[in-house]
């Protein structure tokens, strides 16, 4: 053995839950998410576990993202979206009758489809406790994120705000696993200083940033991004590895570009007659992914090709001994220069595999029984038992960094999205102010509190300037964030000058459900 | 701050509050002044804020460096500088490798909480100092609750082992991989959703030339990590497809094509198929629950097709609506 390599997944949805609609196109997220990443994702680790492999994986499941997964209403439209995913895929094969090309792969989408219902329901309709199988089986290490997956870094002025994401989190991931989380992803791998002494507190012991997170450390760090750094208050900072990202990541150069992969926009959703299509549709008029798609990239080119299943398979296959050599090469490189081994840092949005690149998690399938099978040079491990084996490590300080373009914070603060940022501010002092009023709140007046939190974190979440960033769903992002910002308001406002409307706070609890046992007390200072 | 070289200032003043100040200022809006260290050296920046502006980007180019900032403005007649608030600090993060190549080592166990840590820390009056510091004090003076310190790093770390590694370490690269989270799904969506026509692609063509962030992003992708040049021109697609409908029994098994189909629970249904050019023939055949009686219809069907120009089959146009009844025949 002459290095390790940590696969890191991050899982995050934000919380989009509507139950005062009936159908809501962007709870759509989730459901795409499951069925074509967590789904998959878990067949294949029970496929690991099944032929007794010693497979390590990390994964963050964020608080948001379980919160959903266990939630009942969710749920049930989850199987809805399933069953009528079914039907159309039944018509599917029914209509493509004549047609040679794309009549296996309808057939394929059918029997994919009940697959994955077979599975969501062995599992009791519960994905978080799938995960929490694997990890109680020492084959998954899941960390977790910030609560509503708020930008830490922009918190600095209210420091008990960027304690209460990180300990509300905590506590949520005890309640979904049982135990306390060792490591943490920080949305967007944004990291300051002073965010590792609320981790402290916490007890969680690693985190992850961008390269330049832990090579701009100081002092310099001997190791590069090889080896992880101790804070001077003892948490290891791990650095992304370049070379394992760009092969998958890179627009250009990665491997998902390959012309064979399935095409993402080519979904019948924008092929097929209105009319036919349109039961099927979250949002008509507007049509949306309903994932079943039958054409491959092909190359740089209009003319879309059908897709084969075989062929894509032989590309994920060949992609993962290409991935699996280039580990293999850069580890003995790189143990050849250090005096101990390197470990390689390979953290991916979970939505990569599967989602976005269909054939993701074969490519991870394929990539660990190769090195589970083929070869002894580099060792699957997780970061914290790499630390448990390996606890002598040098000490600095990490630079502040994200890995989001450019690596600092202009996604979440530019001209799309920084009229946010003031009235957080005023909302996030204010939370502290109550939580200081109030230290001892019952009845009414805490549920009030508790209530006011909720509204804070979720209107802190990352996500929303983002969007807004992105121009993608920008009329529902700014909605979302001035929601929760006027409902923290007038709660604020009830708590402070007027009196709690027990009426009105009921609806809003019934609306914004999210952490029931919330402790609105981390916000004091 | 927002990266190593900018800063972000915003500032809470109500309208009128803001009116009032500008009123006094000689240029009719206010400034705000940015200073390294502390407040009162020479700024290394002045900005003149928009009357309604709340907020400002300031570039101030210098990472590593701790910055404070003040808002006010210059007062008509004497031109003095009147404060009206004054910012915390801020530092920029460094943007190249440290210059301190200084190893410091430590061995923490993991399977100790912080907690225990910290509390063996405290028993020896060393907690005003960071962990990491205290733990070693305590190594050095003897403790005997903290684990062994195993197989500390040689202290020999040649220059070549340091060039050896920077080489594979290429952080000159100036375009970071782009991670994208989300953001690679809403850029899909986005493209989807909007109503892209040929004049806006155009416009968009040009912007990527011109280096804008998103429009870059936005550019022709075809699959996140492919491209597809943008539609050009005048184009037609046309496809034709049957629909089969019939009604039976409502236990009845009904087979067309030769494959079973569901039938809705009043025993009728409907189904689509795709008819491409060529000769097809179609069997539908019902069986009875009891299995004694059944009945076939075999149908036939032709579609042949002549093109002028360049007639596709799809896809449509991503942004088509549905036509309102008031414009379909």
């Amino acid at each position: 053995m002459a290095g390790y390599l940590s696969i890191i997944l991050h899982a995050h949805l934000p919380y989009v839950r509507h139950p005062e609609h009936e159908r809501f196109l962007e709870e759509n997220w989730l459901f795409e998410a499951i069925t074509e990443t967590y789904i998959p994702l878990i067949h294949v680790m029970d496929g690991w576990l099944r032929d007794g492999m010693e497979s390590r994986l990390t994964m963050s499941l964020t608080p948001t993202l379980c919160t959903m997964l266990l939630d009942p209403l969710l749920q049930d439209r989850y199987v809805r979206y399933l069953d009528e995913l079914i039907d159309l895929a039944d018509k599917e094969t029914h209509r493509t009758h004549w047609d040679n090309d794309l009549r296996p792969l309808a057939e394929f989408y059918l029997n994919r489809f009940f697959q994955i219902r077979d599975t969501y329901f062995a599992y009791g309709r519960n994905i978080v406790g799938a995960f929490r199988k694997f990890q109680e089986q020492g084959k998954l290490e899941i960390i977790t994120c910030a609560a509503t997956h708020g930008l830490l870094p922009l918190m600095q002025q209210n420091p008990e705000s960027i304690r209460a994401q990180i300990l509300v989190a905590r506590d949520h991931y005890r309640s979904c696993f049982g135990v306390d989380p060792r490591g943490i992803w920080l949305p967007e791998c944004a990291y300051v200083d002073g965010v590792e002494n609320v981790l402290q507190e916490a007890n969680i012991r690693w985190f992850i940033t961008d390269t330049h997170g832990v090579l701009h450390s100081r002092p310099r760090p001997r190791y590069g991004v090889f080896a992880p750094l101790f804070t001077p208050n003892a948490i290891a900072a791990f650095g992304r590895d370049l070379e394992s990202a760009k092969q998958v990541w890179s627009r250009h150069e990665g491997y998902p570009g390959d012309g064979r992969y399935r095409d993402f926009y080519r979904d019948i959703a924008f092929d097929l007659d209105y009319d036919y299509i349109k039961p099927y549709l979250p949002a008509p008029p507007n049509r949306s992914f309903t994932g079943i798609k039958y054409f491959r990239i092909t190359g740089d080119t209009d003319q879309k090709e059908p897709y084969r299943l075989d062929h894509a398979r032989e590309a994920a296959a060949e992609h993962a001994q290409h991935f699996v050599n280039a580990r293999i090469q850069q580890v003995q490189h790189l143990n050849g220069i250090m005096d101990r081994e390197p470990i390689l840092i390979a953290p991916y949005d979970a939505e990569l595999f599967g989602h976005w690149w269909f054939e993701g998690p074969q490519f991870l399938d394929y990539t660990i029984r190769k090195l589970h099978y083929d070869q002894n040079v580099v060792k699957l491990t997780t970061p914290a038992e790499y630390l448990n084996h390996n606890p002598t490590q040098q000490v600095a300080k990490p630079s502040a960094s994200s890995w989001g373009e450019e690596g600092y914070w202009r996604v979440w603060l530019n001209e799309t999205n920084e009229w946010i940022y003031p009235h957080l501010n005023v909302a996030q002092e204010r939370m502290r102010e109550l939580a200081n009023l109030y230290p001892n709140a019952t009845g009414l007046t805490e549920r009030a509190l508790k209530q006011a939190a909720r509204e804070l974190l979720l209107a802190q979440a990352s996500d929303w300037p983002f969007i807004l960033r992105t121009g993608t769903s920008p009329d529902y992002a700014r909605r979302r964030v001035k929601e929760h910002l006027l409902r923290f308001i007038a709660i604020h406002e009830q708590l402070t000058s007027t009196k709690v409307d027990e009426e009105w706070l009921g609806r809003v609890e019934w609306q914004d459900n999210i952490f029931p046992q919330i402790n609105y007390r981390y916000w004091a200072s | 701050m927002r990266d190593p070289h900018w800063l972000y200032a915003s500032w809470d003043l109500t309208s009128e509050q803001l009116r009032a100040l500008n009123a006094q200022s000689s240029e009719g809006h206010l400034v705000v002044r940015v200073f390294r260290n502390r407040v009162g050296t020479k700024p290394v920046a002045e900005v003149q804020v928009h009357p309604e502006s709340r907020n400002w980007f300031i570039y101030v180019g210098q990472s590593e460096t701790k910055f404070l900032a003040e808002l006010g403005f210059y007062s008509k007649g004497e031109g003095e500088w009147t404060t009206v608030a004054t910012s915390n600090a801020t530092i920029t993060p460094p943007d190249t490798l440290s210059d301190d190549t200084s190893v410091q080592f430590a061995t923490i166990p993991t399977e100790v909480s912080f907690r225990q840590l910290l509390s063996a820390v405290q028993e020896a009056a060393r907690e005003h100092v960071p962990l990491v510091e205290a733990i070693r004090q305590l190594r050095e003076a003897g403790h005997t609750n903290l684990p062994e310190q195993p197989n500390l790093p040689p202290a020999q770390w040649t220059e070549a082992q340091s060039q050896a590694l920077a080489a594979v370490l290429t952080m000159d690269q100036v375009r970071r991989v782009w991670i994208g989270s989300l953001e690679v799904t809403e850029l899909i969506r986005r493209r989807l959703a909007k109503d892209i026509s040929s004049m806006a692609a155009a416009q968009l063509a040009e912007k990527a030339q011109l280096g804008a962030l998103s429009s870059e992003a936005l550019s022709s992708v075809s699959s996140a990590f492919g491209g597809m040049p943008a539609r050009k021109g005048f184009w037609f697609n046309v496809n034709a497809e049957l629909i089969i409908y019939g009604a039976t029994e409502p236990d009845a098994t009904v087979t067309i094509g030769g494959r079973q189909i569901r039938l809705r629970q009043d025993g009728s249904f409907s189904f689509r198929f795709a008819l491409p050019d060529g000769n097809f023939s179609l069997p539908a055949q019902a069986t009875a629950a009891d299995g004694h009686d059944s009945r076939s219809a075999h149908l036939q069907f032709k579609r042949a097709t002549d093109y002028i120009g360049q007639v596709d089959a799809h896809p449509q146009d991503p942004s088509l609506r549905t036509p309102r009844p008031e414009h379909t025949a």
